[in-house]
């Protein structure tokens, strides 16, 4: 108990520690100051090795050709240092001390070959995610396929649904992962209808975007669902999801619990949106 | 008289910024007489205004674009019929962290004037919102600011783009971003400075004073849409400073213009200025510092 307690304490230090470290500015702190320094020692003197960054990348090309075969340590020296200082600055760096100390006449062809050097990362403008809004939304979702599909007996499969759905993200955020949806619906076999409860779990894999002007247009995701009348139909299924803002269209196959039926459906969603409008 | 003018260009304020600490290193100038900004430059502006010349670098080194914006689904926003692309909250929220009622009297104290740019969807006039009355003009509507609420929303006038963020009301009018009137701020400069005394204006741009050859060929509609925002702001840039040259060619006293800007264009892939980099924004901070360094010590006189 008692070093249990000890441990506890020991936590609460940790964070509090860390926290205070966050807070401070790396260039305000010694040894984050000293790293920053070291970082623009190195990297100048090799940029300063390298050459002047041209404009074209052929001649950067050739310029980095040049010095992997006339001095292979240093080439390799400025691929790792090129990485490690561009991920100081993003993920540690605020302030200018990293800049200060580098040479004015060098300055400028660092950064040029920095950004050169790291362009695939900062390639596109990284937004917060425009999908999976937090929290309750409602969806109305029509369906068609078929049943059965591996037998002499195919059934027309149709259903209509109408969900409620909870998006896990923070309040008033988008970018949520995970959502689960319940509602009534209503499911055609053949010429036989089904009421059923439907659950529905969807993981957002992507957004899509245009990459120019970040502008969020939708997401793809994947779901599970499992569609139950309590009593003779009882099926689950596994499918995809194209949503684009408010409407969306998915393909999903299922089966049947109990007959082992297995089939396909392709879903339109009609309607996906919150109960009140966002501001 | 001592003016300051800080051009638009989103996350290439840090140029601006990078300049801005040269020129007063360099100068020893504390305080501006005449501070005049639009868009990121209203910004700007408004941090020297209010005194905060450390916190306006740290915020144009550390932002992500993610401290500025939140990325919509633009088919919503089509079909609820929002004006805009983008929701600028993460914006407002900093500028309220900065712009405090202590921050406005400062601004409302100081000795400097601050004006800031932007134009009303309804007049589609220039509009500058100023911390004292300035001088009427033909060219301007001049809305005085009163309160820190007011000076806020200003500020998001000026740097709210149209069509990419939402507009903002003030007074039953909705006001966008200045720079698509002027992108280098000098109407409520040259309107508001006595054309017989001795001058200085730094002028601290983000776009290069030249237009920048385009490609050989453009085929994809976003190329094209983002050639021609280049193209415009140009237009406008040029513009802007012809009005200074006038001013300049009729002044009896001597006006010494110190044209602050990059010799290339910072972020061709994306002029709009929406890319809060890290990295990109240090390697501009940087080069607005060396190149306010390198005019100011060769052109005593003024480079322009």
């Amino acid at each position: 108990m008692k070093n249990t307690l000890l441990l506890l304490l020991l936590c609460i230090g940790s964070i509090r520690e860390l926290t205070a470290q966050t807070r401070e500015k790396c260039c305000d702190n010694a040894t984050c100051r000293a790293k920053a320094v070291s970082y623009a020692q190195t990297i100048s003197a090799l940029t300063k090795t390298l050459g002047k960054y041209q404009p074209q990348d052929s001649a950067n090309e050739q310029l980095l050709t040049r010095l992997k075969q006339k001095n292979p340590q240093s080439y390799q020296d400025f691929i790792r240092v090129s990485r490690q200082t561009a991920t100081f600055i993003n993920d540690t760096l605020n302030g200018t001390c990293f800049s200060d100390a580098l040479p004015d006449d060098e300055a400028n062809n660092v950064f040029q070959w920095l950004v050169y050097m790291n362009r695939q990362d900062i390639s596109h403008p990284d937004f917060p995610s425009s999908e999976f809004c937090g929290g309750l939304e409602k969806r109305f979702e029509l369906s068609q396929g078929a049943a059965n599909i591996f037998s002499n007996q195919v059934a027309y499969l149709g259903t209509l649904r109408g969900y409620l759905s909870y998006t896990f993200a923070g309040a008033g955020q988008c970018g949520g992962r995970l959502r689960v949806m319940a509602g009534p619906a209503v499911f055609l076999r053949g010429n036989t209808f089904y009421t059923t409860l439907s659950t529905r779990l969807a993981v957002r894999v992507t957004d899509i975007s245009v990459k120019k002007i970040p502008v969020g247009v939708g997401n793809l995701n994947a779901y599970t669902e499992y569609n139950t009348s309590f009593v003779h139909f009882n099926q689950v299924a596994l499918g995809a999801e194209l949503q684009l803002g408010p409407f969306g269209l998915n393909l999903s196959v299922n089966n049947e619990l109990k007959s082992a039926r297995i089939g396909f459906a392709v879903g339109i969603v009609l309607f996906h949106q919150p109960f009140k409008k966002r501001s | 008289m001592n003016v300051l003018i800080t051009s638009g260009g989103g996350a290439k304020g840090a140029f601006s910024v990078g300049a801005l600490r040269q020129l007063m290193t360099t100068t020893g100038i504390r305080t501006f007489d005449l501070i005049s900004g639009t868009s990121t430059g209203a910004l700007i502006a408004a941090m020297v205004a209010a005194d905060k010349i450390p916190e306006v670098t740290d915020i144009y080194l550390s932002n992500s674009n993610a401290d500025i914006l939140n990325k919509q689904n633009a088919i919503d926003n089509i079909l609820n019929n929002k004006p805009y692309l983008y929701d600028t909250t993460p914006l407002e929220n900093q500028i309220r962290q900065q712009m405090t009622d202590d921050a406005w009297n400062t601004i409302r104290q100081s000795t400097s004037v601050l004006c800031l740019n932007a134009v009303c969807l309804q007049t589609g006039r220039l509009s500058i919102f100023s911390s004292r009355p300035i001088q009427a003009s033909i060219h301007y509507d001049n809305l005085v600011i009163n309160s820190s609420g007011m000076l806020i929303k200003a500020l998001q006038s000026s740097s709210n783009q149209a069509v990419f963020m939402p507009p903002v009301t003030i007074n039953d009018r909705q006001y966008v971003d200045g720079g698509n009137r002027e992108v280098v701020p000098t109407r409520a400069v040259v309107t508001n400075l006595s054309p017989g005394e001795e001058h200085r204006i730094y002028i601290l741009s983000n776009n290069p004073d030249a237009q920048q050859p385009g490609n050989d060929n453009y085929t994809a509609l976003l190329d094209v849409l983002m050639r021609a925002v280049t193209i415009f702001i140009q237009e406008v840039r040029e513009n802007d400073l012809e009005v200074l040259r006038n001013f300049q060619r009729t002044a009896t006293g001597p006006v010494k213009v110190y044209y602050i800007s990059p010799e290339a264009e910072l972020d061709p892939d994306f002029p709009t200025g929406l890319r809060f980099d890290r990295l990109l924004m240090q390697a501009w901070m940087k080069q607005g510092q060396l190149r306010a360094k390198a005019i100011l010590e060769q052109y005593p006189g003024g480079n322009w």
